[in-house]
Order: C-alpha cells, then structure tokens, then sequence
C-alpha cells in the first residue's frame, strides 16, 4: 500500500542555515504520529513543506499530491494546526465559519457550530478578543467539522494550561480519529501525546534520527535500575545514557535483550522523552 | 455562494472600516463643498458683495457717458456685467465638477496603493496567511481576488463617489444663481451629463490598463516586503531611480517609471482648454472631459498590462515562497 506521507531525500535551507537535511519517510495511513524535537530542530519548517507553506528541495508526496504545486487540492483532504494563532483577528468568529464554509467542499457549519455550543465562544465575537485557549478551541472546532483524511498539528497546544491540553487531545482522539484518519503532531510536550501515539519521529537539527513505531520502541529501548556494584557490567553493554536515582543507577539502553537485563536489575518501558533525551544527547 | 465571491466578501470585509471612513470623509466633504458653494452664491447674488457688481456697473456706464459706444461693441453695460455673472458661474459651475471628480479619484488611487501595499503583508503580518493557506484555495484566486479589489473594485468607488459628486452639483447648485446664467441664455444642462459620466467611465478603464503596472508592483512590494511596505514601494524605485541620476547624470529612470501618471495628468489638461466656459456659447452642449476612447486602444495600454502580467507572475512566485516579515 503505498504510503500517505512520502518524503525522499527533502531539504530546505534559509540562507545559510539548513533547516531539514535529506530528510525521507513514509508514513502509512491510520497512524498517528508525534514529530518531536528540540526548538529549532526543523519540526515547523517540515510540516509546513508538507502542506505546502513553503517550497523544498527533493520529493514530497502527501496523499499523492505534491504539496507545494497542488497545494489547494490537497488541503481539500487536509486539516492544518499551526503553532500559533493563525486566524484572521479582524474576522468575527461567524464569519470565519461562513469563509471556511464557501471555500471547503467538506466543511459542515452544523457540526461546528455543534462544537462551539459547548465553548464560551460567541460567533459575534471578534478573534481578537479571544484568549489563546479560545482561539485554539475554535480553530480545533473548524477542523474536526471538516472531513478530512489526515490532520497536521504543529505545537498545537502551545502556551495552552494542562486542563486544556488533556481536553483538546481527548477532543482529537474521539471527535475526528477513527482508525482511517492519520494524524502528524509535533509537540515538545511529548508525555502528554505518548499515550496516543501510534509512531514518533525525533528530528535534530534537520536531521530524522529516529523513526518507529511505539511498539517497536518499546522493544528497542530498555531502561535498567541497578545497585551501583552491578553498574559497571550495565556500562559494558553501551547504554546511552546513565543516571542516579535514589542511590541507584539508571541506565537507557538501545537494542538489549531484556533476558540480558532483567538479572542484573529492575527493567522498565522507557517513556517517549527519556529515549528522547537519551538519542539527543547520543547526538550531540 | 462560490468560493471566489467568499474571497472578495472576506476582503469586503476585512478593509469596510476604511470605506466607511472614506465614506464618512466625503460626506464631510460634502457638506464643506456647499457650504462653500453658498458663500460662492452670495458673491454673485446678494448682500455686500453686490457692491463690487454695482462699482463695475457704475465704471462701465461713466465709460459709456464718456463716449465709448458699447452698442457697437455688442453689449450694453448691464449685459457685460451679466455676461460676465455667467461666465464666473459656469466657470465654478464646470469646475466644480470636473475638480471634484479628480479629487476623488486621486484619494482614491492613494487608498489603493495603501490597499494593495498592505494587502499581503498584513496577513503574512499577523500570521492569518498560514490559515488560508490551510484551506483549499488556490494562491492565484487569493492574489487575483486582492488585485481585482484594489483595482477594478477601488476604480469602482472611485467612479460611483464621482457620480455621486455630480448628483449632489446638480442638487445643490443654487437656483438663483442659474436665474443669472437665464439671464444671457446659458445654463447648467448645457454640460452634457451623459458624456460627463461616459467620459469619466472610459477615464477609470483607462487608468486600469495604465496603473496595472503600478498596482501589481505594489501587490508584490506587500509579498515581499518584511517591514513597511508603502515606504519600501514608494522607497526603492525613488532611490533607484536617484543612484541612476547619480551615475548615469541624467533622470531617465524616474522619468521612464513616472510616465504614464505623467500622462494620464497630461491627457486631463489637454481635453479641458477647448471645453473652457469662456468658450462656450448659450444653448451649446459641452463634454466636459472630452473623449478618452483613443487612448485606450494603445500601444500604451498594451505595454502596461503587458508589464503588469509579467509583474503579477513574479508576485505570484514570491506569494508561494510565504516569506517572513521582521
């Protein structure tokens, strides 16, 4: 089945700094993907080649479109959040439904308007006098009122409080992901998305060093706790990172077999952002 | 509703604030231009002012008793001093109109060079560009939408306040002051309106062809400019076009980028002197503007709308690269 992301060998350079370097993937439908990275790491500029907010050198098929050139026919099947509050701020909130609705073939204001009965977002109000929340919230709301196959979200729920970033995944999840549906979200909040994430991408100074699904990364990655007389013989297996917890220490290892691991200690399912730091630090 | 009429709503309503400014500004200028016109009418009608009339009628009949044979030269005193109320009337009367028209229509070629200067950058500004660019509409619908505003829809305006302009002439033109112009047998109807409104039409199609250029230069300073938009499009050709004075010692390049609103200004002044109201005769019909129509068949217009294509292809590419602003 051919793949609904295809990146082969993308870069993007602004003057002299190169944003994404020979970047390829392929992302398969039905997933739901964490693109993770530091500040700076190429995380936007990549997501904004992919819906053709910015040109790029090499290939990028999204949905068999090529993002750049067919821009318009592939965001009748896309949905985009973008990391900050990209909505018009003169607009009234009814008429950034009536702009979407004439402009989207696949857009129900019904839906939406469903959606925002339960905000305290008025469709008189102006985006401008919207707090941040709210204009994520509405903006969350045009998307999962329009049928789309894959939803791109870059830092969605930046500078948003806990209790709204729990919300707007929870909205994510059940209002618009039904297994066909595939979702790209980048996030530095990875441990609040790790649960739903089916694959994660960690990107580096424009660079994928790490592409797999959560599954395998679990299988992949093993964090140990051992005593510290056992530490020595956990470091001659190579672990990427070491640490000190409560006298003991912890060590992340890469591609060792558990029955090696578990006589020597308490063995554990790393989380996403210990692998995360461990390989960034492995990079550097 | 198709998704090219929402595009044009969205910038209805996006930039209504400033039309009804513009709208509330020509009100003013309304009510400014009669009074005006009611201080015009009493110099010519009554109270203090009529001394000045009185002590030219008292100069001309001592002209008279001192010999000067007036029957020979036409008129009698008191028909010179009509003659010449009518004549000061149609003289204010005509340009009245005429200065009206092209006062309006060049405030609003400042409010679209404003307009199409910040079009773009305001969204690529405040952030709104990654929005639409979300929704499936092409970026040649977006960009053509804003050009066909501050264009087509800004010329618009510009000839419906122009109309409205020579309504409100007619309106308000005093009736005692055409009871002078009824006196030597002139009036206000002898300005043929409807050729006044053609001429102004043909005029308005005639600065699209010929401000295209300008107009999608402006739209693609907005793609590109990352601060200030109306100083760098007004900025770069002036500076250019001063650093070619300095090296080549001569003001071809301004001269070259300035020509077409220099001749547009060129071909106003050359249809007006035959159309003067010392020339016209009582009962006689006038165009005020004189015919436009010949020039719009032009080499000119050609070149312009040539240019403007290419311009609006180079527009087009810098739209689709998104450049940030600072």
């Amino acid at each position: 089945m051919d793949a609904l992301i295809q990146i082969k060998n993308v870069n993007k350079s602004f003057g002299a700094t190169q944003a994404l370097r020979s970047v390829s993937l392929d992302i398969p439908a039905g997933r739901i993907v964490g693109l993770v990275g530091p500040n700076g790491a190429g995380k936007t500029t990549l997501l904004r080649a992919l819906t053709g907010g910015t040109d790029y050198r090499g290939e990028i098929r999204v949905l068999g479109l090529e993002p750049h050139r067919q821009r318009r026919e592939l965001m009748a099947y896309t949905g985009v959040i973008h990391d900050v509050a990209v909505l018009p701020p003169w607009m009234q909130v009814a008429h950034v439904l009536d702009y979407v609705g004439n402009v989207h073939p696949h857009f129900s204001r019904e839906r939406c308007q469903e959606l925002l009965a339960s905000t305290n977002i008025g469709l008189k109000k102006k985006v401008k006098q919207l707090s941040k929340g709210m204009k994520t919230q509405l903006h969350l709301s045009l998307v999962l009122a329009t049928d789309t196959r894959l939803l791109i979200m870059d830092e969605p729920t930046h500078g948003l409080d806990i209790l709204f970033r729990k919300q707007f995944y929870t909205s994510v999840l059940e209002d618009y992901f039904d297994g066909d549906k595939s979702i790209l979200i980048s996030t530095h909040q990875v441990e609040e998305v790790e649960h739903i994430l089916s694959d994660v991408i960690f990107i580096r100074e424009g660079e994928v060093l790490l592409y797999t699904s959560m599954d395998d990364l679990r299988e992949t990655f093993a964090q140990v706790s051992v005593s510290a007389e056992q530490a020595e013989e956990v470091r001659r297996l190579g672990p990427l990172t070491e640490a000190e917890l409560f006298g003991r220490k912890v060590f992340l290892l890469r591609d060792v077999d558990r029955a090696t691991l578990e006589p020597l200690g308490e063995v554990q399912v790393p989380s996403v952002a210990d692998v995360f730091v461990a390989l960034m630090g492995a990079a550097a | 509703m198709s998704s090219y009429l929402a595009l044009l709503t969205r910038e209805w309503r996006e930039w209504r604030a400033v039309l009804a400014l513009v709208g509330v500004l020509y009100v003013i200028g309304l009510i400014g231009s009669a009074a005006a016109l009611r201080k015009g009418t009493e110099f010519l009608t009554q109270g203090k002012d009529d001394i000045f009339w009185e002590q030219e009628l008292e100069e001309l009949e001592q002209l008279k008793r001192e010999g000067f044979d007036f029957q020979q030269r036409w008129f009698d005193p008191k028909d010179i001093i009509a003659a010449s109320q009518s004549q000061l009337v149609l003289f204010g009367w005509t340009h009245l109109l005429r200065m009206g028209m092209s006062f309006i229509n060049l405030a609003i070629l400042v409010l679209a060079l404003f307009y199409l200067a910040d079009a773009v950058y305001k969204e690529r500004s405040d952030g709104s560009t990654l929005f639409y660019r979300g929704l499936p509409v092409g970026d040649l619908r977006i960009l053509s939408s804003k050009l066909l505003v501050g264009t087509v829809g800004l010329l618009g305006v510009s000839f419906l306040l122009a109309m409205g302009w020579v309504v409100f002439a007619k309106v308000t033109f005093p009736g005692s002051v055409a009871a002078i112009l009824a006196r030597t047998g002139y009036s206000t109807s002898q300005v043929a309106f409807g050729d006044l409104v053609g001429d102004w039409a043909v005029f308005h199609v005639l600065q699209l062809a010929w401000l295209s250029p300008f107009a999608v230069y402006f739209l693609l300073i907005s793609a590109v400019a990352r601060s200030r938009p109306v100083l760098v499009g007004v900025g770069v050709p002036l500076i250019v076009g001063l650093v070619w004075r300095f090296m080549a010692g001569d003001n071809a390049l301004l001269t070259e980028l300035t020509t077409n609103f220099k001749v547009l200004g060129q071909i106003l002044v050359t249809e007006w002197p035959g159309r003067e109201p010392s020339r016209m005769m009582p009962g006689q019909g006038v165009a005020l503007f004189g015919s436009f129509s010949q020039y719009v068949l032009s080499l000119r217009s050609l070149f312009s709308v040539l240019v403007a294509g290419a311009l609006f292809g180079v527009t087009f590419l810098a739209y689709r690269k998104n450049m940030p602003v600072s």
